[in-house]
C-alpha cells in the first residue's frame, strides 16, 4: 500500500515535471526535462560511460571505507589500551579531527597527485576518525563488572582482551562502521569533485562545466542509486548486529 | 564439622579512599570462620561491607589490614575454584546461553566436544533446555538467572560466592531460584557465601546467619536448625524462626550507626 503510494507520487511528480518542461515552463539550461535526463542515462549505460565512472568511484569508496575502518579500529584499540596515552594525544586527535576534511582535498592533490590514490585517502581519513573515535569508545566503555565476572573464572589477560574487551568494544566500533560507510562514498566524490578525470563526481563537474544540466541530473541520479546501494548495506549490517545489541535498531542516518 | 576451614577472616579492615581524598572505614577487625560444605548467609542493611567482605573473599579487592586463608592454609585468592554470582547480570551479551555457560570452561582451555556437553548438562538442569541458542538480551529475568547460576557451577567450583543474586525478581521467581539452588547444592559438598538484605531468604536458605552491622561488626552469629528442606510456611510462621527473625531484625535495625534506610 505504502510502495503503491510512493510510485504514484513517483510518477506524478515525473510527469507534470515532464509536462512543465514540455510547456516550456522551465529553462531547460536550468532545469532539464526528465526525458532528456532519461537519454543522456541510457546514451551513458550503452557507451559504458556509465560504468566506467560508477566502477571508478565504487573502488575509491571501498578501498577508502575499507582502510579507514580498519585503520579506525585498529588505532582505536592501540589508544584505548593506554588511557595514558589517550589522554595525551586526546586534543591532537580532535584538532585533526576538527578541521573539515573537506579542507585537506587541495592538501592531499598536491601529495598524492590527481589521480584515484588521492581520494582513497580523503575517504580513508573521513573513516577513520569516525571509526575511531567509536571504537576508543568502546574500548572505554566495557563494563567492568563483566571483566571481573571473566577474571574471577580465571581468565588470563589474552583471554579477557580476547573475549571480553575486543567483542564489546567491536558493537561500538561496528556503530562507526556502519555510520561511517556513506562517509566513504562523500570523501571520494568530494576528490573527484576538486581535482579529477574520472568517476561520478568527475561526471557531475564536467556535465556543469559545460553547461549541460541534463548531464549534471543524470549523473546525480546515479550518485543517488549508488548511495541507496550503500544505505542497503548499512541496514543489513544493521539487521546482523540487532542480534543481541539492543540499541543498534536505532537508526542513526541523514547522511 | 571437621577439616579446616574453607574460609577464615583474621582481624579483617578495609578502608575505601573517596574521590576527595577523605578515607572510609567500611571494615574494622572482622575475623569470622566458614566450614567446609555450609551454607553461610551474611545479612545486613546496605553499607554494612557485607558485599565488601563477599568481593575480598573472591579476591577482587585486596584486604586493608587482616588476612583471609582459605582450606589450603594459603591466603591467595581461590579465583580458579570460585563461582560468582552478582544481583547484576554479567551473562556476555554476545553469546548465547550456550557459550555463555561454557565460557568458564573454556577459559580453562577444557576441550570443545567436552566443554559443550558439560554446559548442555548444565542447561538442562536450571531448566533452559531450548533456550541453548538464545542471547542473553532474549531471556526473562529468571532465565537470565538460571543461565547464571548454570555459568556459576560449570566449572564446579568447591566454593560459591552469591551477592544478592535474587534480589531483582519477583517474590514467586525468586522462591523458585532459591529452591533450586538449594537442590543444586545439597549433597555437593560445596561452601556457599550468601549474601543478601532479606532476612526471610537468609533464615530458608542458611545453615547459619551472620548478621553485620555498620563496619562489619557481627551483631549475631547463629546456626539454624539443620532440618531441611523448609517450607516458607516455617520460616514465617514457626515458633523458633520467628524468635531468630526478631533476633536479626533487632540486630539490623538498633544499629547506632547505620544510615537511614532500613532493610525487611
Amino acid at each position: 500500500m505504502v510502495n503503491a503510494a510512493r510510485i504514484v507520487l513517483f510518477v506524478v511528480v515525473v510527469v507534470l515535471w515532464q509536462v512543465a518542461s514540455n510547456l516550456n515552463l522551465f529553462d531547460p539550461g536550468v532545469v532539464p526535462s526528465p526525458f532528456a535526463i532519461w537519454q543522456h542515462l541510457v546514451k551513458w549505460t550503452l557507451d559504458g560511460t556509465l560504468w566506467f565512472h560508477s566502477w571508478i568511484t565504487i573502488q575509491e569508496t571501498v578501498a577508502g571505507f575499507l582502510i579507514g575502518a580498519i585503520g579506525g579500529i585498529v588505532f582505536g584499540f592501540a589508544i584505548g589500551r593506554y588511557p595514558a596515552l589517550a589522554e595525551v594525544l586526546d586534543p591532537f586527535i580532535l584538532a585533526i579531527y576538527s578541521v573539515p576534511k573537506v579542507a585537506l582535498a587541495p592538501l592531499f592533490l598536491v601529495w598524492f597527485g590527481i589521480g584515484i590514490f588521492m581520494k582513497i585517502v580523503l575517504a580513508a581519513v573521513t573513516v577513520l576518525f569516525i571509526v575511531f573515535f567509536n571504537t576508543l569508545a568502546g574500548v572505554r566503555n566495557v563494563d567492568r563488572d563483566l571483566v571481573d565476572a571473566v577474571w574471577l573464572m580465571g581468565a588470563k589477560p589474552r583471554d579477557i582482551l580476547l573475549k571480553v574487551l575486543v567483542p564489546s568494544a567491536m558493537s561500538w566500533a561496528l556503530t562507526g562502521v556502519r555510520i561511517a560507510i556513506p562517509y566513504a562514498l562523500i570523501g571520494a566524490i568530494i576528490g573527484e569533485l576538486i581535482a579529477s578525470n574520472r568517476g561520478i563526481g568527475y561526471l557531475i563537474s564536467s556535465a556543469a562545466s559545460a553547461y549541460d544540466t541534463a548531464g549534471v541530473f543524470a549523473a546525480l541520479i546515479v550518485l543517488t542509486i549508488l548511495a541507496m546501494l550503500l544505505n542497503a548495506i548499512v541496514d543489513e549490517i544493521d539487521r546482523r548486529l540487532s542480534k543481541w545489541k539492543v540499541d543498534a535498531s536505532v537508526s542513526i542516518r541523514g547522511t | 564439622m571437621t577439616g579446616p576451614p574453607a574460609i577464615a577472616l583474621r582481624d579483617v579492615g578495609k578502608v575505601f579512599v573517596r574521590d576527595d581524598g577523605g578515607a572510609v572505614a567500611v571494615l574494622q577487625h572482622v575475623s569470622f570462620e566458614i566450614a567446609a560444605g555450609s551454607l553461610v548467609c551474611l545479612v545486613g542493611r546496605s553499607g554494612s561491607g557485607k558485599s565488601t567482605i563477599l568481593n575480598m573473599i573472591a579476591g577482587l579487592i585486596d584486604p586493608s589490614s587482616g588476612t583471609i586463608a582459605f582450606a589450603d592454609g594459603s591466603t591467595k585468592r581461590p579465583r580458579l575454584d570460585v563461582g560468582y554470582m552478582t544481583q547484576k547480570e554479567t551473562l556476555l551479551p554476545w553469546r548465547d546461553v550456550l557459550r555463555n555457560v561454557a565460557m568458564p570452561l573454556e577459559v580453562r582451555g577444557v576441550e570443545p566436544a567436552r566443554r559443550e556437553a558439560r554446559a548442555l548438562e548444565l542447561i538442562r538442569v536450571v531448566g533452559l533446555a531450548g533456550a541453548e541458542k538464545r542471547y542473553p538480551r532474549e531471556l526473562s529475568g529468571g532465565m537470565a538467572r538460571r543461565a547464571s547460576l548454570a555459568r556459576m557451577l560449570a566449572s564446579d567450583p568447591a566454593l560459591l560466592l552469591l551477592d544478592e543474586p535474587f534480589g531483582a525478581l519477583d517474590a514467586q521467581l525468586r522462591g523458585d531460584l532459591q529452591n533450586e539452588l538449594l537442590q543444586l547444592w545439597q549433597g555437593s559438598g560445596k561452601t556457599v557465601v550468601f549474601v543478601t538484605h532479606d532476612i526471610d531468604e537468609a533464615l530458608l536458605l542458611a545453615d547459619r546467619v551472620i548478621a553485620l552491622q555498620s563496619g562489619g561488626r557481627i551483631a549475631v552469629d547463629v546456626e539454624l536448625p539443620p532440618a531441611r528442606p523448609r517450607a516458607v510456611r516455617d520460616v514465617r510462621f514457626a515458633p523458633e524462626f520467628i524468635a531468630l527473625h526478631e533476633r536479626l531484625l533487632d540486630a539490623l535495625t538498633t544499629d547506632p550507626d547505620a544510615g537511614a534506610r532500613v532493610a525487611s
